[in-house]
């Protein structure tokens, strides 16, 4: 079976620019771990060297967070779409404050 | 542009009323010379996720911040559709519009940047008005980010 998985920017230059990929596998784990393959600059980008999908990563599986299926266990059918989605985030002065002046740049 | 003046209105909008927690959002373009732009407000979950897990989290929404994934998605599915990211804006609530060392941090994905192409606006909060904006690139001579005219081309 094959699904197709979304590469966002950020991944996009362990896939050679590709923002789409076919791959064949029956279950999310199996789609990483085959991405991998593929793809050996992915490696610990999506996934720490457990295996774990690192905390900043979410995956979908169609419109859905695989937290809320079966995870990386989540079984896949033919013409899913998988999305790899890294987190977009930041933030002001450290918890101590400690920022530059309000005028600052 | 950067921001055109009514995003930038917006955008001060969005700051003020979530004010004070940080606001967060994303400028979509496709295409030129006159692309499309498609202003995309996110949700900022730092809130829930500080609740969730205070000891990986250990922000609140005043100092940090995390867009929805699902707002991620979003952008996934519009990049898709050949937009691109050419604006990550967020707010910094009682402190200045400046590229923290933590948005640098959360900008590199193993040390490179995460959006080379994308312009990181910052606006500076203080009692509910927005009283400064600043833009900031990423330069790869010096591999820093860098600030630029918010106005500029």
């Amino acid at each position: 079976m094959s699904v197709q998985v979304y590469i966002p920017t950020p991944f996009r230059r362990a896939t050679k620019n590709a923002d789409r990929v076919a791959i064949e596998a029956p279950d999310v784990r199996g789609l990483l771990d085959e991405l991998e393959v593929q793809y050996g600059a992915l490696k610990g980008l999506v996934r720490n060297e457990q295996g774990e999908i690192h905390h900043h990563v979410n995956i979908y599986v169609n419109n859905e967070a695989i937290d809320a299926l079966q995870g990386l266990e989540t079984a896949l059918k033919d013409g899913d779409e998988v999305s790899i989605i890294p987190a977009l985030a930041g933030g002001g002065p450290t918890l101590a404050g400690g920022g530059p002046a309000l005028a600052g740049g | 542009m950067i921001l055109r003046p009514d995003e930038l209105e917006r955008v001060r909008a969005q700051a003020e009323a979530e004010y004070p927690a940080e606001c967060c959002g994303v400028l979509l373009t496709r295409g030129a010379p006159t692309p499309d732009r498609v202003l995309l407000p996110c949700r900022n979950i730092q809130d829930e996720l500080h609740a969730k897990d205070p000891v990986r989290h250990p922000r609140k929404s005043g100092t940090a911040y995390f867009i929805d994934p699902k707002d991620l998605l979003t952008i996934g599915r519009r990049e898709a559709q050949g937009y691109r990211v050419a604006t990550i804006y967020h707010s910094h609530i009682d402190t200045g519009a400046y590229f923290s060392p933590t948005d640098r941090q959360n900008a590199l994905v193993n040390g490179e940047p995460a959006y080379p192409e994308a312009v990181y606006v910052v606006v500076s909060v203080v009692e509910r008005r927005m009283v400064d904006a600043a833009a900031f690139v990423w330069d790869p001579a010096t591999r820093d980010f860098v600030p630029t005219e918010l106005k500029s081309s």
